[in-house]
Order: structure tokens, then C-alpha cells, then sequence
């Protein structure tokens, strides 16, 4: 092999697998993974996608405030969006809001900033984390803040399609509301998924492996697309680039 | 809450969002009402009130004599100052230059009043004058953890006098 890469590195790629060329890809606030992830992906395979970055000056096509942008979801001119939670269950629901009961939580956290719009609107939603555990992954959130499957006759034209985490990528199926394993990254065992995941998902016959970052993308990422990425999270990009992330 | 702000800044009662349904919104939000969109018979809608603040507070970049102000244009400054009933500005400077219409324009037509506080983001980021303190917002949060820490943070640099310069 001859090189070596991080995890964060690999998560990186995995969702960059998602952007399409010539599609609309947007990244929420607080999103650095995403970013690089949407950045690299303009640097390979999809150099006619449209990014927006929330932060971003460079990416961020609008005349006015982060209205427009929600405005331009809630129309259905997102393409990809990237999400995460606080917790995530097996139904594909993400909570961003609190551990615990919601009248005596026992951590707040900062709550949904539009996801409950977004999760529904933006075609596909990767999902991600970096942190991959049964406090994280659980049976059931303690609060919907967006919902992976609307109740009936509610219009949703997106949702979720991918979970990326440091072990594995799970795909969402909308019709049965549940995930499927898609692929465990390398040195990944399925029992340590099984272990460390609270939801049941449906396990393929084989099970792929997730490819590697390649060589060519690393140099990608640790050059270019860490340099635009420090327009709006200098400490990520200096910290990844020490490999001290 | 963008939706509520949208709503106050046309002057209608609610604004209909995308989305939220099937969400514990509905639970602890009872001001958050699903209804049926009147142009397609059995579709549930969710609604949320307009908000129509008393006072917005907003920091600009800089204010001319007119009172027009230049804010920074990602963020919705100019609809919290058209939903609210009263806008007070700070900013970081107030010149001669007057300002043009363009991006984080806001018309002096939404504001009630502007005073000049250098660094009055910090230790948020005024893009183009400072960044974000990241050590300062560690500190504050570290403080915040106890009564006795946030009193202190309050006492140092928000109740006395140094806390006004940059």
C-alpha cells in the first residue's frame, strides 16, 4: 500500500462518493467533514457540482442571509444535504436536541436549526458520525427532531440515503424504514458492528468493503481542499493537517 | 424560526414550513399547529407563529449619516430589523461613505438607532474586522458550567467598563 490515512480521512471520501456532478450540494453549519467531503468531491468526480457551504463566502450563491438558503431547500433546490445527531435510531430518526427527558434533560443540546425541513426536502440526506457507539446509535431517540420517514400523505420528496461512521456505511431504505449494511471500512469486523450498534439493520450477503481513500484523493485533501476548507474551519484544517484531529 | 421572522417581517399571522411532521416539535411546541392546505384537500401542513420581536439587537459593520448600515449579508440581520418593531444597531464604525444598496444592506427605514461599539461581536466574529475567540468561548464555556463561574464572566466582561472596547 504505501500510505496511510485517517479515519477522518476515510469518512471524507465516503461521503464524497455521495456528490453528484452537476447536482446542488449543500453543507449545514458546524459541518467540516461535509465540507471537505463536497470540497474533494469538486476536486474529483464532480467538478460541475454546485456547493454550498454555510460560512463560506466563496460558496455560498446568494444575495441575502441563510434565509435564502432555507428558502431555496423548502423549494426542493437541494440536491444533498449532510446531517447528523446527538443520537440516531434504526428508523433513521435523528435527535438534536436532548439526552434525556425534554422537560429535565440531562445534556441540551443546540437544537434542530432547520433539519426538520431539510431532512425532507434536500433529495438525499448522508448522514454521518464520528462516533460510532450504542449511546450514539440507539433503539429509539429521546426526541424526533426530524423523522427518517414521515407519517402518510405528508409531503416528502427526500430523506434519508447514507449513514457514514467510523466502522461501516449503512444505507437507508425508505420503503421498510430501516438501514442495510453497504459496506464495513477495512479491518472492520461485522461483530463490531453488531457490538457497538444499538439498532437492528439488515445485513448483505457478502458484505462489501468500503474503498480506501486513494493516494490521489489524499493528496487532495491534504493540499487544496484543507486550504479552502480553512476559509471557514481553520482549526479543522490545521488540526487535520497535524493529524491531530 | 426563520419561518416565524418571515412571517413578521410580511405582516401575516403564520407561515406554513416543509417538513416537521412526525417531529417531537409538535410535542413540546404547541404553538407549532398542523392544518389542512386549503388548496390540496388532506394534506397536513404544519404552521408556525409570526414572530414580531419588540427590539431586535443587531451588530453591522458600519453605519453612514444617514443611518443606513452595511451587515454582514450571510446572516438575516435585515429581517430580524423588518420583523421587529424597533432595531437597535451597533456597529463597528459610522462614517461618511455613504452606503449603497447591496449585499447586507440594510435602509435606514428599519432602524430605530445606532451606536458605534468596536468589537461589540466579540467573541463572536465580525467577518472582515475579527475572528471568532475560539480560547475566549472555551473559557466562557468552561466558566458557564457553574452559577459561581458565569457571575464571575458576567462581572469581568459584560458589567464593567472594560468590556466596551474592542
Amino acid at each position: 500500500m504505501g500510505f496511510t490515512y485517517r479515519i477522518e480521512e476515510l469518512l471524507i471520501t465516503a461521503l464524497a462518493a455521495e456528490v453528484r456532478d452537476r447536482e446542488v450540494t449543500a453543507v449545514g453549519a458546524r459541518s467540516p467533514i461535509p465540507a471537505a467531503a463536497a470540497l474533494l468531491a469538486r476536486q474529483t468526480h464532480a467538478p460541475k457540482a454546485t456547493l454550498i457551504i454555510l460560512g463560506s463566502r466563496r460558496y455560498f450563491p446568494f444575495a441575502e442571509g441563510s434565509q435564502e438558503f432555507f428558502d431555496l431547500a423548502q423549494r426542493g433546490g437541494i440536491d444533498l444535504f449532510f446531517l447528523s445527531g446527538v443520537q440516531i435510531d434504526g428508523q433513521g430518526n435523528l435527535n438534536l436536541h436532548v439526552v434525556g427527558d425534554y422537560d429535565r434533560p440531562r445534556v441540551r443540546f443546540q437544537g434542530g436549526m432547520g433539519s426538520a425541513m431539510l431532512y425532507f426536502m434536500a433529495r438525499r440526506v448522508a448522514l454521518f458520525r464520528t462516533e460510532h457507539s450504542r449511546r450514539v446509535f440507539v433503539p429509539q431517540v429521546d426526541f424526533v427532531t426530524a423523522p427518517g420517514v414521515a407519517p402518510p400523505g405528508v409531503y416528502r420528496p427526500g430523506g434519508p440515503s447514507v449513514l457514514v461512521t467510523p466502522l461501516c456505511v449503512f444505507e437507508f431504505d425508505r420503503g421498510q424504514g430501516r438501514f442495510r449494511l453497504r459496506s464495513l471500512h477495512p479491518g472492520v469486523s461485522l461483530e463490531e458492528v453488531i457490538a457497538r450498534t444499538g439498532f437492528k439493520f439488515d445485513i448483505p450477503e457478502p458484505v462489501a468493503v468500503t474503498p480506501e481513500p486513494t493516494p490521489d484523493q489524499l493528496e487532495l485533501l491534504r493540499g487544496p481542499v484543507l486550504a479552502e476548507l480553512a476559509e471557514v474551519y481553520p482549526e479543522f484544517a490545521r488540526e487535520l493537517a497535524a493529524g491531530r484531529v | 424560526m426563520l419561518a416565524g421572522l418571515q412571517a413578521g417581517a410580511l405582516g401575516v399571522p403564520f407561515m406554513p414550513v416543509r417538513g416537521f411532521l412526525g417531529t417531537d416539535y409538535l410535542r413540546v411546541r404547541p404553538d407549532f399547529r398542523v392544518i389542512e392546505n386549503p388548496y390540496n384537500p388532506g394534506e397536513p401542513v404544519v404552521v408556525v407563529p409570526a414572530i414580531r420581536p419588540d427590539i431586535a439587537l443587531i451588530h453591522g459593520f458600519r453605519a453612514d449619516r444617514a443611518g443606513k448600515v452595511l451587515s454582514d449579508p450571510t446572516q438575516d440581520a435585515g429581517l430580524m430589523a423588518r420583523a421587529s418593531r424597533f432595531t437597535v444597531v451597533t456597529v463597528e464604525e459610522v462614517d461618511d461613505r455613504p452606503i449603497d444598496r447591496g449585499p447586507g444592506f440594510i435602509p435606514a427605514i428599519y432602524i430605530g438607532a445606532v451606536a458605534v461599539i468596536p468589537g461589540g461581536a466579540r467573541p463572536g466574529a465580525c467577518p472582515g474586522y475579527y475572528d471568532r475567540d475560539e480560547a475566549e468561548i472555551k473559557a466562557y464555556c468552561e466558566l458557564a458550567r457553574t452559577e459561581a463561574g458565569f457571575a464571575g464572566y458576567l462581572d469581568r466582561y459584560v458589567l464593567t467598563r472594560a468590556s466596551a472596547g474592542p
